[in-house]
């Protein structure tokens, strides 16, 4: 009777370790996301308009492949300066899930990650004028000019399930210029999908939400 | 090593709670610039290049500060007088034209009433005028970007460029040697 009865717990141990196996297949989706941090960038700095999308995809376990896109404008007119720039960009890059999956309807993450990003804009200042006490003020305009920017990214940040199927999460970007417009009549006040033009290596976060569909 | 069933649902909730504490977390790190993001706006309209007198002293690692007892600086071309035989000057600050692509100062050193006129250098400036945004409340500035320096040889031995890009920063941008004679100055 005992031998019989611990044969039956070992048939139920494998079934369970059976059943743990089957839980951590990868099942394919499309992850879409949209950036909600603009919305509030929008109300302390309403001059500055910018748009993301992101789509990303779990294509090897734990390792999610990132394509994130977006525009930018820039717009504001004021007594002593007039100022617009519109503009795009895109970045690509991996991610990596650092949390341990301990079954399949979990798909909370915590990411590390590097991304590649582009940018292109044009801007403008139709006129500007600056005052200078001791050899007198300084008017102009600056015609409509193109700029580019390239970057590399470190990213970090959550994403966390709180429905079916819907994810909230933040991420950090550290940013690392690798190349941009050289020698420009005019710096750049806002860089699409990059940050202010006056910070050489920006630091940003960016909340968003996203929705999963299965494939 | 078998899994223990029973801590997931534990483990699952823990992981739940951290991440939604983290999400909270990151959300309040989303209103931290806007906190940040006061721009002061004094006096940022004129971006002036920032001189400093020195002198070599052979057992200093680094050139040693120098204060003139008195100087007077004057823009070329204009009545107005930066610095009125200010005391004790060591440091100047002088305001680029940004109209031209180039300043030129003169730099009156202390004198008897007789000959004061005749103790000066004149320093011309060359340089790139770049309009910057620096930020909507504060609107457009004048940086410029440094090509060249001349100067007359009165009292200035030699001069050393350490920054060519004049922003709005505190750098020092220019090191002037003096002729230096102990004591005399």
């Amino acid at each position: 009777m005992m031998v019989t009865y611990s044969v039956a717990l070992s048939a139920q141990d494998e079934n369970r370790t059976d059943t743990l196996k089957k839980d951590f297949e990868i099942k394919p989706f499309v992850r879409l996301g949209f950036d909600v941090s603009a919305i509030g960038r929008s109300i302390y700095e309403p001059e500055v308009r910018q748009l993301e999308f992101s789509i990303d995809s779990e294509l090897l376990r734990n390792w999610f492949f990132n394509l994130e896109a977006g525009m930018m404008q820039v717009s504001s007119e004021q007594e002593t300066f007039s100022y617009s720039a519109d503009g795009f960009f895109i970045r690509g890059g991996v991610d990596l899930n650092l949390l341990e999956r301990l079954n399949a309807q979990q798909n909370d993450l915590v990411l590390i990650g590097l991304r590649y990003g582009y940018s292109f804009l044009q801007h403008e200042a139709p006129y500007f004028f600056i005052e200078n006490p001791y050899w007198g003020s300084h008017s102009g305009s600056i015609e409509k000019t193109p700029y580019h920017n390239h970057w590399m990214e470190l990213t970090g940040g959550v994403k966390t399930e709180v429905f079916q199927n819907l994810f909230l999460g933040w991420m950090l970007r550290v940013k690392v210029p690798l190349y941009r417009t050289t020698d420009p009549a005019i710096e750049p006040y806002f860089i699409s999908g990059f940050g202010h033009g006056k910070r050489s290596s920006p630091v940003t976060v960016h909340f968003s939400a996203y929705y999963r569909f299965g494939l | 090593m078998e899994r223990n069933l029973t801590n997931i649902p534990k483990k699952k909730y823990l992981v739940k709670t951290v991440l939604k504490l983290l999400l909270i977390a990151g959300f309040l790190l989303l209103l931290f610039p806007s906190c940040l993001n006061e721009e002061v706006c004094e006096d940022v309209s004129t971006v002036p290049v920032r001189i400093g007198f020195y002198f070599d002293d052979e057992n200093e690692a680094q050139p040693v500060l120098l204060a003139f007892d008195s100087l007077k600086v004057q823009g070329l071309g204009n009545d107005s007088i930066i610095y009125d035989y200010r005391y004790n000057v060591s440091r100047i600050e002088l305001p680029l034209n940004s109209n031209a692509e180039s300043s030129v100062f003169l730099i009156y050193y202390p004198a008897s009433p007789e000959i004061a006129h005749l103790v000066v250098d004149t320093l011309r400036f060359y340089y790139d005028v770049k309009p910057t945004l620096i930020s909507m409340e504060c609107g457009f500035v004048s940086f410029f970007e440094l090509k060249e320096v001349r100067f007359s040889r009165m009292l200035i031995d030699s001069i050393s460029i350490e920054e060519t890009s004049i922003i709005n920063n505190f750098d020092e941008h220019i090191k002037i040697f003096p002729f230096f004679d102990d004591g005399d100055i």
